[in-house]
């Protein structure tokens, strides 16, 4: 019989997907890489997100977030991703806090969670993420984007990736100049979730002391070894 | 010595994306970057031959630098 997740059997086994379907996953961050991430989550089949945004949607949003459209200007975008979501699987579980992820409330919203991605818009924030998911003990997908230019990697607990990506005394990148734009943002945010999937399964290459550095104008992909 | 540096994603802006140069024994990583007129803030990660560096490491002669500038977007 055909059920709604009839398509992914063809390349997940029985055993992967019902381990997948049962993984709680934190989403940091709802706009431009959050939205498509929260979206991608739900459509293969996650049924427990924990999902994380202070912001309220704007109309400078509208050329790249996926939640956002005329008539929910205004409104917070965790509430209108839950919202969103549960029109594609109303049994998905979604707990919304909309609040901004700090070192102060992230260990009481990633509790419970096996696996942690960001969409955020800053490089403190992901230091406070990656602290907290060492902390206790669960991996970090650590997704970026600028412009034409992304990155992703995957950081497991103890790992000293991220130092190696940003310095600690900066907020942001080339996005200030670059802007971003719903392409770029898609993308990255679906190599993400595909991290995600493979950590949960352990099967194909997941990034690990590697980041996978994306530029969509020279159709270039680069996974640069951060290991010395 | 020769050193051939490579530029990615904005660094590109106004440059080429590969350089060659003939720069003195003994140079570091960051004075190339400097001579390029590139801040080391616009400077995220930074590979010799394709290896995370440090920007005050000596390069050698034939060595491959790569810039690659901070992307910190959601």
């Amino acid at each position: 019989m055909k059920d709604r997740f009839f398509a992914n059997k063809g390349s997940f086994s029985n055993k992967e997907l019902e381990k997948i379907y049962n993984t709680r996953v934190a989403v940091i961050g709802c706009g431009g890489l959050g939205g498509y991430i929260i979206q991608e989550l739900v459509q293969f089949g996650i049924r427990e997100l924990v999902i994380v945004d202070a912001d309220k949607f704007e109309l400078t949003n509208l050329n790249r977030q996926l939640y956002c459209n005329e008539n929910n200007l205004g409104l917070l975008k965790v509430a209108q991703a839950k919202k969103n979501a549960e029109k594609v699987n109303s049994a998905v579980m979604i707990t919304a806090y909309d609040k901004k992820f700090d070192a102060e409330n992230g260990l009481e919203i990633l509790k419970d969670c096996d696996i942690v991605i960001d969409g955020v818009d800053s490089i403190q924030t992901r230091f406070v993420i990656v602290a907290l998911a060492s902390q206790i003990n669960i991996p970090y997908v650590c997704c970026s984007v600028a412009g034409f230019y992304g990155q992703i990697t995957s950081i497991f607990p103890k790992d000293n990736t991220l130092a190696k990506l940003y310095d600690k005394n900066t907020d942001t990148g080339i996005e200030k100049k670059t802007g971003n734009f719903s392409f770029s943002v898609a993308a990255i945010a679906s190599i993400g979730v595909s991290q995600v999937i493979k950590i949960i399964i352990n099967r194909g290459n997941v990034l690990q002391h590697h980041v996978l550095l994306v530029d969509i104008l020279s159709n270039e992909f680069k996974i640069i070894s951060l290991q010395k | 010595m020769s050193i051939c540096v490579k530029l990615f994603a904005t660094l590109r802006e106004n440059r080429d994306k590969k350089l060659e140069f003939d720069f003195k024994k003994g140079i570091t990583s960051q004075e190339i970057i400097l001579k390029l007129n590139i801040e080391l803030n616009e400077v995220a990660i930074l590979l010799v031959n394709g290896i995370y560096s440090p920007p005050e490491q000596e390069l050698e002669d034939g060595d491959v630098v790569s810039l690659f500038p901070p992307v910190g977007g959601g």
